[in-house]
């Protein structure tokens, strides 16, 4: 979906019915971005409120309405970032609460999806969270967007401000950690995720 | 360092059909207006605090400029004249005093 140019400059220039309109437009994809960047689904809505509250009180500084999407992603990562830097120093362990699993068990018997199904991406995302701890927070959420959120190198040089090359390297990197850990893990999977649909 | 498409990336692909994004909650969008009123009140009351500190600051430079004013006009009182160079220069110096007897005595003897 391109960004509507006129709506930005409008709710850039104090237009809360404009901003209203484009948290709307926006809200979906920015929580989905957000549910995959923390892996915490209970806590999604509230770094996005933080997303767009920020988004709210530094509107005016965008330069111009034609580099908002990145200007938007940038804000996203930050409050990602930020949020999963607050987690670590809480040192929550996941183990303290329900583990996923048992969460989306609950779910699946409320709503009408198949429960192997809902266990098996349970079960992905479990893995994949587990296989992303092994680097840090900062090639966690850049390998995500690269990834997962399938953006190009030039869209993240957009976001980071860094040169392509840098991040090349840097993906390259946390990719390989993150790869050895997979293959480390990958005998002892069987029937994990990342060998097939669910049963 | 080339695209590679290996387990991991069938792995990610998983991961992202097994993350859809989420429908935003009934309370979303008050949430935030909530949040962004809350900041708001609360960044007025900062710039209230901000302009009542620095009239507080502006009143009390005044006042400090006043009292240096007055205070320099005190230099003409005649308790305080002069400072305390001006005060050597003018005190005679026992030395001169000496000097002067020796002059007035000097002159006695030359008139008898």
């Amino acid at each position: 979906m391109p960004p509507d140019f006129s709506l930005i400059e409008r709710a850039r220039s104090g237009d809360d019915t404009a901003f209203n309109q484009m948290v709307l437009a926006y809200r979906k994809r920015i929580l989905g971005t957000i549910a995959r960047l923390i892996g915490r689904p209970e806590d999604v809505e509230d770094v996005a409120q933080e997303v767009f509250l920020r988004l709210y009180y530094s509107l005016e500084q965008l330069r111009s309405p034609d580099v908002f999407e990145p200007w938007l992603y940038r804000l996203t990562v930050n409050a990602a970032y930020d949020y999963l830097r607050r987690q670590k120093r809480r040192q929550e362990s996941r183990m303290a609460d329900l583990s996923e699993q048992q969460v989306m068990m609950a779910d699946a018997t409320a709503s009408g999806k198949s429960q192997a199904e809902q266990l098996y991406h349970a079960g992905v995302r479990e893995f994949v969270h587990e296989l992303l701890d092994e680097v840090s927070e900062e090639d966690k959420i850049l390998l995500t967007l690269k990834e997962v959120e399938g953006l190009s190198l030039k869209e993240l040089e957009q976001i980071y401000n860094v040169k392509e090359n840098a991040l090349k390297v840097r993906l390259y990197r946390a990719r390989q950690r993150v790869l050895k850990a997979y293959e480390q893990r990958r005998p002892f999977a069987a029937g994990r995720p990342g060998a097939g649909g669910p049963a | 360092m080339t695209e590679q498409r290996d387990g991991l990336s069938e792995l990610f692909e998983q991961y992202r059909a097994a993350c859809p994004d989420p429908e935003a909650g009934a309370g979303f969008m008050p949430g935030l207006w909530q949040r962004i009123e809350t900041r708001r009140s609360f960044a007025s009351r900062i710039r209230l605090y901000a302009r009542g500190l620095v009239a507080v600051a502006a009143a009390l430079c005044l006042a400090i400029g006043i009292f240096g004013f007055t205070d320099a006009s005190a230099a003409t009182n005649p308790v305080y004249t002069e400072t305390y160079v001006e005060a050597l220069d003018h005190a005679e110096a026992p030395e001169t005093l000496a000097y002067s007897d020796v002059m007035v005595q000097a002159e006695y003897f030359r008139e008898n």
